[in-house]
């Protein structure tokens, strides 16, 4: 494998993109599956037609290099192609999903958590499920309740999934090789409201690691983990706190199976204040999991009782102030920090 | 360039002091240690001089006004020399006051005000889970401290802030008591933090006291744990009459143990000036566990030379003149020999029992005009660090005595301070500084205390030392110095009753 060396500004979306290429071009395994991921590329009578690469293009341009045998375009219909992922990765290739909305899963659910997730351990370890399903997260663009939901916290509770969420474009590349090259079931969550956020991205092939936190930003007053889009958010809530003198560690899990917990309690050792912020639903999250880790593992570091901004307990809602009002914002997170400083 | 007359630190308890009259004018000649105004402290009053030649230019203190320690007083110009009102503001804002305690915690305290802790129905106060554990940690009770954190929480940022509180109170210079097991009290400075690894213990010589070391304390407390005490006789403690009391270096030496122990000071490098020199040996060969090192400062107990006329003036009935006579003896820079120092040494002799007890200790130490050799025979057994310090031109103790002692001392350290006399604290008080963090900073790492056995103090009848053994460690010590076939020291009851006659 080759050593990046250099770095490029990409979108997110792109840096996904170069992932996918990266990947087929290195392992013929790789195949992807979705709904309207290749479209009228390369069929006889729509030959003006480009990819469309899936509804926000993020497959755009691979059908052209790959081939419809490795970039399938699939029925809408989940439980087929999420289940054929599953079966063909149990007979040797290693299949990329696109589940298009996260809020679709279930329709495909058995095939996930029931078949996928559970091959390698009920045949002990004599069949391996590397699949990679590819899903949309996150509020923020009008596309109402069934679009707009985070649910990771629903696949972070069974065994045999990795959950990945990356929030910049360089994390979202290195990440997503690494999940191909994995021989586990890996859910990668795509925050649709990052697709255009800019990045510089590393060249070359360099996987980044499951379970290793990035620190976004380095701080001594207060741990903020936040997760996916909400590392921006808490970014930008940290600027607000600078001005305050109250200076925020944010810490970004980067995975939340496997979680970094190392990461999140030396943080926490060092600033003895922990926010966290999390886009989805507040019961049995992944927030309050790792609320839970901190009470248990680090409660002699705790100076203040632990805070989390989240979702409220309801779907995403349409109407535009609301869903506003529904993502965890930066006045949100500085109110939280200082109600325990 | 003129020069900026500041507020003196007369004691290391000195914060401020009032100005109660200004002796010169705006506009008078000065000479350098020309007295130019009088100055009062919670202690004494005394007379601020000149620090250099020249015309009192500005007076910016007047009288009545209380000026914190090295706060501005005045400005003095060479003669001739023109200083504007803009040079002079400069110069008097330049002078840097010596803040308060506590100051220098509140700018660095946390934004919001610390409060009283809150506390539920039932009285548990409210604290984080890492205040808990680290008010554990520290031995610090929660209900002594204030809250910063949010609804009167106590946060782990509140106990660091106590524990620092608590250091440097504790680090304060203060004038404690020690009363030994006899009921007897020793006055001692203690002063710098409790946690410093090195540990100093100041004795002072005959007719001295604490006060001797008052140049020096200050440069060294904020790195050392210290104490000078002042030995029984001398000083603020008690003075016993001679038949009641061991006035004897050994004897006196058993006193220095007590309180290094009383005071937590274990084992210390222990700093004897003449014939608290004397009183640090013994202490070195009595109780070794409780030395970690010997400073010995133009040291008694060394050689058998002794100034005749410091024994007659330790014997005239106490007076000024008296007084003033032995600070000449003692200290070559006769400038150096200020009414102040004459006032304090005639104040310590002349104190009811004094007398007695520095005639009892000229008996002891000086019989027939000579020193008591009882102490030097037994160089050769002494395996604690040791530096011998000594002024070259000193009256009192000859200078050669210095270079046979670090012959004798395997592994002595010496340094002769050249021009001065006997007291090379007063006269030489940066070098000595510097000489003394030397020597402290070569020491290897400071044993941790152990206790020693309750019986160690008395001294050990011949018969009870012939058949007692050795402790493991004075063993191992001897074992490890250069002399290692030599038996380990074992005091013999002759000589320890020998310091009698």
């Amino acid at each position: 494998m080759a050593t990046a060396t250099a770095a490029r500004t990409m979108t997110y979306q792109q840096a996904i993109n170069d992932a996918l290429r990266i990947a087929m071009r290195e392992d013929p395994r790789v195949v992807l599956l979705g709904e309207d991921i290749a479209g009228g590329a390369m069929v006889d009578h729509l030959i003006n037609d480009d990819a469309w690469g899936g509804p926000m293009g993020v497959t755009k341009g691979l059908v052209q290099e790959f081939g419809r045998d490795r970039v399938l375009d699939t029925p809408i219909t989940e439980a087929g192609f999420i289940g054929a992922a599953a079966g063909a990765a149990a007979t040797g290739l290693r299949p990329v999903a696109e589940l298009m909305f996260v809020d679709f899963f279930g329709c495909c659910m058995d095939q996930i958590y029931n078949q996928g997730a559970k091959f390698r351990y009920m045949f002990g370890g004599k069949a391996i499920c590397p699949v990679v399903i590819r899903t949309q997260i996150g509020a923020g663009v009008s596309a109402a309740a069934q679009h707009s939901g985070c649910h990771y916290s629903v696949f972070t509770h069974m065994p045999g999934i990795k959950c990945v969420v990356p929030s910049t474009p360089a994390d979202a590349k290195g990440l997503l090789l690494t999940a191909i090259r994995d021989d586990d079931l890996v859910l990668f969550f795509e925050n649709k409201v990052l697709y255009g956020t800019k990045g510089e991205v590393p060249e070359g092939d360099e996987g980044i690691p499951f379970g290793v936190a990035d620190i976004k930003r380095e701080g001594e007053d207060v741990t903020i983990v936040a997760i996916s889009r909400m590392v921006q958010q808490s970014l930008a809530a940290a600027k607000t706190l600078a001005a305050e003198g109250i200076e925020a560690e944010v810490v970004d899990p980067r995975t939340l199976s496997p979680l970094d917990e190392g990461t999140i309690l030396e943080s926490v050792a060092k600033t003895h204040h922990l926010v966290i912020v999390d886009e989805d639903n507040p019961r049995c999250s992944v927030a309050t999991d790792i609320a839970a880790m901190v009470a248990d593992k680090g409660f002699d570091l705790l100076d203040a009782p632990v805070k989390i901004v989240s979702a409220p307990h309801t779907p995403v809602p349409f109407s535009p102030p609301l869903e506003h009002a529904y993502v965890p914002s930066p006045d949100r997170i500085v109110e939280a920090v200082r109600s325990i400083r | 360039m003129p020069t900026i007359v500041t507020m003196p630190k007369w004691g290391l308890t000195m914060t401020t002091g009032t100005i109660t009259s200004w002796i010169a004018s705006e506009g008078d000649e000065v000479v350098e240690g020309a007295p130019l105004l009088t100055v009062e402290t919670e202690k004494a009053v005394n007379d601020v001089e000149a620090p250099a030649e020249g015309v009192l230019v500005k007076i910016v203190a007047g009288t009545g006004d209380e000026i914190p320690v090295m706060g501005a007083l005045a400005v003095i110009a060479a003669k001739g020399e023109v200083v504007s009102d803009d040079e002079i503001a400069a110069l008097v804002g330049g002078a840097a006051p010596v803040a308060a305690a506590g100051a220098a915690t509140a700018a660095a305290g946390p934004a919001r005000a610390p409060r009283a802790a809150a506390r539920d129905a039932s009285g548990r106060v409210n604290a984080s889970p890492a205040a808990r554990k680290r008010a554990a940690e520290l031995g610090i009770d929660l209900a002594t401290v204030e809250a910063t954190g949010p609804g009167g929480r106590i946060t782990s940022e509140d106990i660091d802030r106590a524990a620092a509180a608590a250091r440097s109170a504790s680090a304060a210079p203060r004038e404690d008591i020690v009363t030994l097991a006899s009921g007897r009290q020793i006055a001692a400075l203690v002063a710098g933090p409790e946690d410093a690894e090195t540990k100093l213990l100041f004795v002072h010589g005959l007719t001295g006291s604490q006060s001797t070391w008052g140049a020096v304390l200050g440069p060294l407390v904020d790195r050392y744990r210290l104490a000078a005490i002042d030995l029984p006789g001398h000083g603020k403690s008690d003075k016993p009459m001679p038949e009641a009391a061991d006035y004897s270096a050994a004897g006196l030496a058993e006193n220095v143990g007590e309180v290094i122990v009383s005071l937590g000071l274990a084992p210390a490098v222990v700093v004897g000036h003449s014939f608290g020199g004397a009183v640090a040996l013994s202490l070195a060969q009595q109780r070794p566990k409780l030395v970690r090192a010997l400073v010995l400062v133009d040291s008694g107990g060394l050689g058998p030379e002794i100034s005749p006329e410091l024994i007659s003036l330790a014997e005239a009935h106490p007076s000024k003149d008296v007084a003033r006579s032995l600070l000449e003896l003692f200290i070559e820079d006769k400038r150096l020999v200020l009414d102040r120092g004459v006032d304090d040494m005639y104040h310590g002799i002349s104190q009811a029992g004094a007398h007695g007890a520095i005639r009892a200790i000229v008996d002891d130490a000086f019989p027939e005009g000579k020193q008591n050799l009882s102490l030097a025979e037994k160089l050769g057994d002494v395996h604690t660090p040791t530096f011998l310090v000594w002024g070259e031109l000193d009256r009192v103790i000859p200078v050669s005595q210095s270079a046979a002692a670090h012959d004798k001392i395997a592994g002595s350290w010496l340094e002769v301070i050249e021009g001065i006399g006997h007291v090379p604290q007063v006269e030489a008080p940066q070098r000595f500084v510097e000489l003394l963090e030397e020597f402290v900073t070569s020491l290897p790492p400071a044993a941790a205390p152990e206790p020693e056995p309750e019986s160690e103090p008395e001294p050990k009848t011949e018969a009870e030392t012939a058949t007692a053994e050795p402790a493991a460690d004075e063993v191992e010590a001897a074992n490890a110095a250069a002399s290692s076939e030599e038996e380990p020291p074992s005091p013999s009851e002759s000589e320890l009753t020998s310091n009698q006659g």
